[in-house]
């Protein structure tokens, strides 16, 4: 692309690439994110490629591949514009069907079809897939309409509009005003009102200021970042270029972790075409303003998602946070003014500028009109994952209730098992039950819970996870990613993991519960940094709304949800059993004996509890207890 | 001068100071295990929490770090502070159970017995060690290693550190004794030096004239060695502080860097390794790799990686304060070669421009993205992100002896800012600083042409 040297330019570009695609005739869209490409969208695009050339239809059959579409449990897949029809998990055996039977003879192929879970009904298209028509997508509802290396699809559905709106006005305060009216909180995890970040940085001294985008996504089961990432990155990018307007910013750093190979490359591609096209380097659209962006790769340690620890590292540090008495928007990076703001919250800006503050105002809770704290307005990515029939990234209006979530879009618990919690807010998040799934989510009403909005994890629990081996598992994950700086972080994450890793193996004492609760109050105050603060959350969470469970555990020796090994058994009843010899082929410490057609016996000294008899049995006649 | 109330009491210090430091001012005792007063305060232990009430808000902090503002009150020993004071020495206890300090600090706040199984470590990771080190005397031999619980105090690789004088300042600020000398360093000089080339160790670390140790190293039975803290009050290292030679120097407006070589033009330079780690990554810099070998111009590459022959290039800050904002900078393309002394860089700022004589004889291998991008960099940042290009230099060690080395560098600019100075008042028909003595930012805006000819032939013509 040449570089566009005014605003009138852009604009004259923009009404050309809005027309050309308006006219284009048909599309096959394929989503290939990461999740696609796992799922085998590589070989089904080069497929349908190969299939759309020997028919002669390459010319007239546009192929467009996407990032990711959300819907990650059934990818890859195509959408056929313009009539919308959606096929899931296609692969490249079907591309000639596809082709043959859609594409010319205009017929819907039957098989490839979503099948609703609840109603076992065939959806046609996306409007149809409950999955999708509850969701509110303005931010992820792009990644449909472009191909993230195509800088020219992002500009054809009105890609840098916003930044050419700004830099047209040439008031940066404005922007700063409008950020703060639309209630626009950092998606990163706080909640902090991004307007009022910008402000701060806009009024730190010193001539050098940086704009940083975190995009250094460490939660487990969270990747709300990635897919957007993958599928918009302009519109993160743009968002990083009206922020550096704003505050008076002439570098940009995107801290991306190198776990996110696709993320970095397209990454990449984006910064080089934006700078081609004169929206990144000197001189932006035709203004005095010089930005530029640096891609910084993190290396792989969940700390370095802290505002401070990321800094460090950017610089070249180690990844170590430090007390921020003096914020970073006064000393940030290198000692310098730095505004830094998640990927989420980058690319809401575009989108509050294009569209007003009304319009993104009824979006969401609270009223933000005289005070940035209150309420949450917009909506807000979330990954869906464990325990859920529908898997995948969800855009949701803040405000809506974790009911809805989890049943309506998420279609409810998988295998019908009773739902138990809900984990929102990564591992320093909390576990909501089910008394509670009417609480509506927003910053606010997620930490009176004692959880977190966090980056936007959802871990769905059923019946079968134990919630002191949930605590367990958090805990140990943040003992692994402490940096090992401060003491109470350190030493207080080790000591609680230690205690409930005893509680877990049968060895808790009556006290324990009491000495948790000891330790969490002092890394709630006083650890370094938000990592060791909000530590304890899982732990006290799950005392708060499961405490009858870590009784059964330390008094009865007992796991209710027959996860702890060390307290279950597992027993084969005569009753039941019909001797039909699956578990004992199964076992793999031959711990089951028995005669066919006979019941069989299972020796309790042999056994590890492995539990493959209980999944192997047809007759539920292995018994845990 | 702010003022606050601590325990009560109301305490005057200048601003810019911590909590800690305005509660010592007026003798209230908080205790601390990772704060030295010599080096930077690090906010690790936790064990120096105290409340501090700001406006409505009470919240617990640091009291090493948390700058001691006009109107806070601070509470040292409120229940709060003490529940959790005694959890953080009972966790430490558990970690280092044969810790004196740590059994003192129990004793004072009652803590009995940890509840938490025993790890005898000694060390608790503090870091008093590897700051001093750092900071005071510059060798950096110890950092931390690995991370979270199995985070510790270590060398680089493993390996005994080739860059530690054995000055003992890491056992001297231990608080628990975990880190102790051992006599390695010095039985090796013993055997590898003939006894009259046995110099003092002092006399290593540059604290005393040249002294030949009559001990063989066996510095506990002399003399100048346990006198030396009694004389000075504290280790001799840091009394000296050898590493402030490192730290950024103040010549009334202008910055220098002091481990910089700088030319009479008042350009910097630094070798960097071939790694291009220093340079970090610039498509550039790959393109002319790639190029390289398809050029076949013959050029052989030096020596295995030991010798450097690359030095990253920039403006100082008496060019960039000069300058002001600069607009754009026109550097020459990757692969072209210059001599010493040659005009090749060219700063513009508004209708002026400055070229810039090249500080050696060399090629560019590399040139700086970002500056062509952001140009108010090279002037904003001149000694960080606004560096200009990476010259390649065959004969790197004569070029830079044509170099001037910190003290030289700092009369240079000494010696131009006087001039500078002394014209304003002399009147060059224009006012060139502000009402506090300090240069304008649009210098080249406001001087004339003849002046501003003068002016840049003085400053950036001679090499």
């Amino acid at each position: 692309m040449n570089r566009i040297e005014t605003i009138d330019g852009f604009r004259s570009l923009q009404a050309e690439l809005a027309d050309s695609r308006k006219s284009s005739g048909r599309t096959l869209v394929v989503s290939s994110g990461t999740c696609g490409i796992a799922n085998g969208s590589r070989p089904l695009i080069d497929a349908l490629e190969k299939e759309l050339k020997n028919r002669g239809l390459a010319d007239e059959i546009a192929l467009r591949i996407t990032g990711c579409l959300g819907f990650c449990q059934i990818e890859p897949l195509i959408i056929i514009e313009p009539e919308g029809i959606l096929y899931t998990r296609a692969t490249a055996q079907d591309a000639a069907e596809i082709v043959e039977e859609t594409i010319i003879g205009k017929k819907v192929i039957d098989r490839l079809l979503y099948v609703d879970t609840a109603t076992g009904t065939k959806c046609r298209s996306e409007q149809d897939i409950p999955f999708y028509n509850k969701q509110t997508r303005i931010i992820s509802g792009n990644n449909v309409k472009m191909d993230p290396t195509r800088i020219e699809d992002y500009i054809a559905i009105g890609g840098y509009e916003a930044l050419a709106k700004v830099l047209a006005q040439g008031k940066p305060e404005q922007i700063i005003e409008t950020i703060k009216k639309s209630g626009l909180r950092g998606r990163g995890g706080a909640g902090f009102p991004a307007g009022v970040k910008w402000e701060s940085c806009r009024k730190a001294h010193g001539e050098v200021k940086y704009v940083i985008c975190n995009a250094d996504e460490g939660d487990p089961g969270a990747y709300a970042n990635r897919g957007l990432l993958e599928g918009n990155p302009h519109s993160v990018i743009e968002g990083m270029i009206i922020g550096a307007y704003a505050v008076g910013a002439c570098l940009g750093f995107l801290y991306v972790r190198n776990e996110y190979p696709l993320a970095v490359e397209l990454l990449h591609k984006a910064i080089e075409d934006a700078t081609e096209g004169g929206f990144l380097g000197r001189d932006i659209l035709g203004s005095d303003f010089d930005f530029t962006i640096s891609i910084s790769r993190g290396g792989g340690a969940f700390v370095c998602g802290e505002s401070t620890a990321l800094m460090a590292s950017l610089e070249g540090q180690p990844g170590e946070p430090r007390a921020k008495y003096i914020h970073t928007v006064e000393k940030g990076a290198w000692g310098r003014p730095s505004c830094l703001n998640n990927v989420e919250t980058w690319a809401n800006v575009p989108l509050i500028i294009n569209k007003g503050i009304p319009w993104y105002t009824s979006i969401g809770t609270g009223d933000v009109s005289k005070d940035p704290w209150g309420g949450s307005k917009g909506t807000k990515i979330f990954s869906l994952v464990g325990k859920i029939n529908n898997t995948g990234l969800v855009e949701v209006p803040m405000g809506i209730s974790l009911r809805k979530i989890v049943e309506d879009i998420g279609g409810g618990v998988r295998g019908g098992k009773r739902f138990k919690a809900i984990q929102t807010g990564g591992p320093s998040g909390g576990c909501i039950p089910e008394n509670m799934l009417d609480l509506p989510v927003d910053f606010d009403r997620l930490t009176e819970a004692g959880s977190m909005m966090g980056s936007g994890g959802m871990i769905v629990m059923d019946e079968n996870n134990c919630m002191v081996d949930v605590a367990r598992y958090f805990l140990n994950f943040l003992k692994e990613e402490s940096c090992g700086k401060c003491v109470p972080c350190r030493e207080g994450v080790e000591r609680m993991t230690e205690i409930l890793t005893n509680i877990c193996d049968g060895k808790g004492n009556p006290g324990d519960i009491e000495l948790l609760l000891e330790l969490a109050e002092c890394l709630r105050d006083s650890a370094l940094c938000q990592l060791g603060v909000t530590s304890p959350n899982p732990v006290l969470t799950t005392l708060k709304y499961f405490k009858d469970e870590y009784e059964a555990h330390i008094k009865h020796k007992k796991c209710p949800a027959g996860v702890c090994k060390a307290l279950i058994t597992y027993s084969i009843l005569t009753d039941k059993c019909t001797g039909c010899g699956a578990c004992l082929k199964a076992c793999p410490q031959t711990a089951i004996t028995g005669e066919k057609k006979k019941p069989h016996m299972l020796d309790q000294k042999v056994c590890i509890k492995c539990g493959i008899c209980h999944d192997t049995c047809k007759f539920k006649a292995v018994a845990v207890a | 001068m702010p003022k606050l109330t601590i325990d009560g009491k109301p305490v005057e210090i200048e601003s810019g100071r911590t909590v800690l430091e305005a509660a010592q001012k007026v003798g209230i005792r908080i205790p601390t295990l990772c704060y030295h007063k010599e080096v930077s305060a690090y906010g690790a232990c936790r064990i120096c929490i105290v409340e501090v009430t700001r406006g409505k808000k009470t919240r617990l902090v640091t009291s090493c770090l948390y700058p001691a503002e006009e109107g806070i009150t601070v509470t040292t020993n409120s229940a709060r502070v003490l529940k959790n004071r005694k959890m953080i020495i009972e966790l430490l206890l558990a970690r280092c159970p044969g810790s004196a300090v740590l059994k003192n600090l129990a004793k004072e706040y009652g803590v009995g017995e940890p509840r938490f199984s025993k790890k005898n470590e000694k060390c608790i990771l503090c870091g008093l060690c590897v700051r001093v080190c750092n900071e005071i005397v510059g060798a950096d031999a110890i950092g931390f290693g690995l991370r979270g619980t199995t985070k510790r105090i270590a060398t680089a690789f493993e390996k005994p550190p080739e860059s530690c004088i054995g000055c003992g300042a890491c056992t001297y600020v231990c608080p628990t004794g975990a880190i102790q000398m051992e006599s390695v360093a010095r039985e090796q000089w013993r055997d590898k030096l003939a006894a009259g080339g046995r110099e003092c160790r002092y006399s290593r670390m540059g604290l005393i004239s040249h002294k030949i140790c009559p001990r063989s190293f066996d510095c506990h039975k002399c003399d100048v060695d346990q006198r030396m803290e009694i004389v000075l009050k504290t280790h001799p290292i840091l009394a000296s502080k050898p590493a402030a030679v490192k730290q950024p120097v103040q010549l009334g407006e202008f910055s220098i860097v002091p481990d910089l070589l700088y030319s009479r033009a008042h350009m910097w330079t630094r070798l960097v390794a071939d790694d291009g780690a220093a340079a970090g990554p610039s498509p550039a810099r790959t393109e002319q790799r790639k190029s390289q070998p398809g050029q076949g111009q013959g050029e052989e590459p030096g020596p295995a990686g030991t010798e450097q022959r690359y030095a990253k290039v920039g403006i100082d800050d008496f060019a960039a304060a000069f300058l002001g904002e600069a607009h754009s900078v026109k550097l020459p393309p990757v692969g072209t070669s210059f001599k010493r002394g040659e005009p090749f860089a060219e700063i513009f700022v508004g209708k002026r421009s400055l070229r810039l004589p090249a500080p050696a004889t060399g090629r560019i291998v590399d040139v700086n993205p970002m500056v062509s991008a952001v140009p108010g960099l090279a002037t904003g940042d001149p000694y960080g992100q606004g560096w200009l290009f990476i010259v390649e230099t065959p004969e790197i060690a004569k070029e830079m002896k044509n170099l001037l080395p910190r003290e030289a560098a700092l009369g240079l600019v000494r010696k131009h800012s006087e001039m500078l100075h002394e014209r304003a008042t002399a009147g060059l028909g224009v006012t060139i600083t502000d009402g506090g003595g300090n240069l304008v930012r649009n210098l080249p805006e406001v001087l004339s042409d003849s002046d501003w000819n003068h002016l840049t032939r003085e400053f950036f013509g001679g090499m």
